[in-house]
């Protein structure tokens, strides 16, 4: 096998990480990971913050990267210097002001929120012929609304033309008429049998990416033949918007994708692989939004959500603070938090409003992409779903933690599992740089996915049952390696951790209540449960959902902190 | 790592863009002055859209729509003017109801854009045009004392500074002190009194500039009428020393209040300025983007919001904070000579 090496770019809202990645000694390794500071603002060229991660990366990895005139260096097959391919995701940048059409709210517009939500859209205007507004005042809000991106969905194959021409003669004369800094990108996601003609008359020339139908049957959405035409449409906005971008593109001569589309990728593959058809969720809390990607079978879901910071949210931070706090606090800390984003927790009470709000936004992103997707395997009342394993944890808020038992805690509160699933946990944040570097070397991602690249945390077995708080609800009989043996009895209300460490087998007896279900088929079946040793090893969660809390806000810190303190955090 | 900057600096040359959102029509030229409100550049946008059928609104058929046009796409039109019109004794006529352009002539179907939506950009500080920026504004330049903050509510004004906490009695409870703050731009400490908020907004001022906000009179003060900008953010914390000193020099002179939304993407900030003649900066082009001993810092989350102190080390490695966290520290000696450790990323580097 010939020596190969790849640099990835990650270009978020704060920082630009950059990775290298080779196959000596025959296998692809992650030799080596650096970051530095975005540099996004006015005045100042993205090029920037990514030359001084890759000056970082050099001193790590000890490999030269930049030429002496500070140029990368590219297409080298040489060990000690240069990398072959490089591959870049952003997910810095404004959000994209965005116009939908389609025919009906409830069907074409469902289906083009849907599809542009996952690539940092900002809806500006939602139109279909139902909203009875006539040709001009459709043309009056579509200038209003000074769209970057339109995207325009022409309902079923073989469907009606007529009614897309009006939208189409307001597209053109918006697209031809209307000054702006950079002609709007414009994605057609409808009626195949209408390309041609929409073509002929927007005369967009490349500012229109034609896609397949992603409703080619009434209530039923394909968004996937339309990612090709959002990605170009999405690249081709941001090389217009950020400074410096244009000639990186062309420097490394690669495409530029969402990170969220790159995080997306990984979990595909990761679903494909998995076994017993269940899927595969992931979830990144950066310091905008929180990106969720979930994939089970051929079906993906995606979706990125902007919590909105205000007393409500407040109100639910408080809620789950392991610190008594009053709702103003709680408001003022997060208004902070969002002037100043790299803010990081100094304070225990720091720290708890941190977690608290992890877990708001955890629950926001799960609603959000509810209310998108209603066949989303979630609610709030009963969490999601028990077939997504693994349950993947991404960003700032969840990786740095003192203790990794508080990410696992945060995440099942946020998520609040059913069933049997696994918690890992992204530590390194290279999901999206690994998703990016598929389109250049399928191979590599499937190597070091193979290779632990995500950290487990462990195996969460949760107990759904109506008995009381304190009754029995769970036997567990645990099988160790070296022959013990233990029996736990678990009570409705419970939280319990039984550490194994890493690189240890243990199997688990499960003997549930006649009520209780632990997610094997059926209320009252139990079985056997193989586990891996993991960073925190198996908890059991028998506290119901949804999670009930007390309404005292001294009871609701002290329980939160019992939960904390019983998983060993 | 994230540096994040705030300016409080004396005698300084000040430069703002005053830019478009989108293409227009530049109505300055470099070297030229320019007062507080003078347009900069402006774009114009049709106020209305009118689409008419030609076909069945003339009754033609429409094979026949191109030859009843008497009108060329892009050519300006003015109410009354026939745009379109059939052949024959009696013709049927489509005259532009108001002066516009037309845009579109399409399947059958001409497109007017008619009357003037006019978006201005306008100067924000006096000063000198140095630059033009293409289709979109120009750079100002003006001399002066700056004072930036962290939020605004977007609006600017202007007016004599006032600090209210050195006034010998509290304005709120005298009429006549009260009255005279109309129109003059006023400094508290925080702001958490819904009360005062709406007396100030009725008076009215000319503007508020608070150390740090309720968030609870967000959605209120972001409805303001009034520029209102806080110094360190959200909470109850008060207004730093350096920004103290600051403003102690503004009072009673006529200062602008530029209430900006921050904006990472456009370097935006709220800011106080007082513009003056005198200058004793070292040039424009000052290196000013560093974490380095001796630069000072204003600390930013509890306990120490607002405090100010010099950077005297800066440690490699990691500490673990009392939060458990393991971050890369900083210590800073604070005006009072305690010395503290705070992590790199929570602090503002201040530029004087």
């Amino acid at each position: 096998m010939a020596y190969k090496s790849f640099l990835s770019l990650d270009i978020g809202s704060q920082h630009t990480r950059a990775w290298l990645f080779d196959n000596e000694g025959g296998e692809y390794k992650h030799k080596g990971g650096s970051e530095a500071q975005t540099t996004i603002a006015a005045g100042m060229n993205i090029q920037e913050g990514v030359w001084d991660a890759m000056v970082h990366l050099q001193e790590v990895t000890g490999r030269r990267l930049l030429a002496h005139n500070g140029k990368p260096i590219l297409n080298q097959d040489n060990p000690n210097m240069g990398v072959e391919q490089a591959a870049i995701c952003i997910s810095a940048g404004k959000p994209i002001k965005t116009a939908l059409f389609g025919l009906t709210d409830k069907a074409s517009l469902a289906g083009l929120r849907r599809l542009s939500n996952f690539f940092y859209t900002e809806e500006t205007l939602l139109l279909s012929l139902q909203s009875g507004l006539n040709a001009m005042g459709m043309l009056e809000e579509l200038v209003e609304s000074n769209a970057d991106l339109i995207i325009l969905a022409g309902g079923t194959e073989q469907g009606a033309e007529k009614p897309l021409r009006s939208i189409l003669e307001n597209i053109r004369i918006y697209y031809h008429s209307h000054p702006r800094l950079f002609k709007p990108q414009i994605v057609f996601v409808g009626n195949t049998s209408l390309k041609e003609m929409v073509i002929k008359e927007l005369e967009a020339g490349q500012d229109l990416h034609v896609a397949d139908n992603i409703q080619p049957i009434y209530d039923q959405f394909n968004l996937s033949v339309a990612w090709d035409a959002m990605l170009t449409a999405f690249e081709r906005i941001r090389l217009f918007q950020i400074n410096g971008l244009q000639e990186l593109r062309q420097t490394f001569n690669t495409k530029i994708f969402p990170t969220s589309y790159a995080m997306g990728r990984i979990v595909r593959y990761l679903s494909k692989t998995s076994k017993g058809g269940k899927g595969v969720t992931a979830l990144d809390v950066g310091a905008g939004s929180t990106t969720l990607a979930a994939a089970q079978n051929e079906n993906f879901i995606g979706t990125l959500t902007h919590t909105p910071i205000g007393l409500d949210t407040g109100e639910q931070v408080s809620t789950w603070s392991s610190i008594e706090l009053d709702v103003e606090t709680a408001t003022t800390y997060m208004q902070n938090k969002k002037l100043h984003p790299a803010f990081m927790p100094a304070t225990l009470e720091d720290l708890a409003f941190e977690h608290a709000w992890t877990r708001v936004r955890l629950q926001d992103a799960l609603d959000n992409t509810k209310l998108l997707f209603p066949d989303f395997k979630y609610t709030r009342q009963k969490g999601l779903d028990g077939i997504y394993e693994p349950i993947i944890m991404s960003g700032e808020s969840l990786v740095n933690v003192p203790s990794l038992v508080q990410t696992c805690l945060m995440a099942l509160d946020g998520i609040q599992p059913n069933g049997i699933t696994t918690l890992a946990l992204d530590q390194d944040q290279i999901m999206a740089s690994l998703g990016s570097l598929t389109t250049v070397e399928p191979l590599m991602a499937v190597q070091l996915l193979d290779t632990a690249i995500f950290t487990n945390l462990g195996t969460v077995i949760c107990v759904d049952s109506p008995a009381r708080i304190g009754d029995l609800v769970l036997t567990i009989e645990v099988a160790r390696e070296e022959g013990q043996r233990e029996i736990l009895e678990i009570s409705k209300g419970q939280l319990k951790r039984i550490e194994v460490n890493r690189g240890v087998h243990i199997r688990l007896y499960l003997a549930p209540e006649k009520d209780s279900d632990v997610g094997m088929g059926k209320r009252g079946l139990g079985g056997w449960v193989s586990v891996v040793g993991a960073e925190v090893g198996v908890i059991i969660d028998a506290r119901g959902r949804p999670l009930q809390l007390p309404k005292s806000a001294q009871s609701r810190s002290r329980l939160i902190r019992d939960w904390i303190w019983e998983l060993g955090g | 790592m994230s540096v994040e900057l705030i300016r409080i600096r004396s005698g300084q040359q000040i430069c703002r863009s005053i830019l478009l959102s989108d293409l227009g029509k530049i109505l300055v030229r470099t070297g030229q002055r320019v007062e507080i409100g003078d347009i900069i550049a402006e774009s114009v946008n049709p106020a209305k859209f009118l689409i008419f059928d030609l076909v069945n609104g003339l009754k033609i058929r429409s094979h026949k729509v191109e030859g009843c046009i008497e009108r060329l796409i892009g050519e300006q039109v003015e109410e009354g003017d026939i745009i379109a019109q059939t052949k024959g004794l009696l013709p049927r006529i489509f005259r532009s109801p108001a002066d516009g352009k037309l845009i579109s002539i399409h399947d059958g179907k001409v497109t007017l854009a008619l009357g003037e939506k006019r978006e201005t950009v306008s100067a924000n500080i006096p000063g000198v045009v140095v630059e033009l920026i293409s289709g979109r504004g120009a750079v100002i330049c003006c001399q002066g004392d700056v004072l930036q903050g962290v939020w605004g509510n977007g609006l600017s004004g202007q007016g004599e500074l006032v600090l209210l906490a050195d006034l010998e009695t509290d304005p709120f409870e005298h009429s006549d002190q009260f009255q005279a703050l109309i129109g003059k731009v006023v400094v508290m400490d925080s702001c958490s009194n819904r009360a005062r908020l709406n007396a100030l907004k009725n008076l009215p001022v000319g503007g508020i500039v608070v150390g740090s906000l309720s968030p609870i009179l967000l959605e209120e003060v972001e409805q303001l009428p009034v520029p209102l900008m806080s110094l360190t953010g959200f909470g109850d914390s008060l207004i730093d020393p350096v920004s103290e000193i600051m403003l102690q020099k503004m009072t009673g002179q006529e200062v602008i209040i530029n209430a900006n939304i921050p904006d990472v993407y456009t370097g935006l900030k709220p800011e106080l300025i007082l513009p003056s003649s005198e200058v004793s900066a070292d040039g424009l082009f000052i290196d000013e983007n560093r974490v380095e001993l001796g630069a000072k810092v204003r600390l930013i989350g509890k306990p120490y919001t607002g405090n100010v102190g010099t950077i005297i080390e800066l440690p490699e490695d990691p500490e673990t904070f009392a939060s458990g966290l393991k971050l890369i520290p900083a210590v800073i000696k604070r005006l009072d000579g305690e010395i503290i450790r705070v992590p790199i990323t929570n602090f503002e580097v201040i530029v004087e």
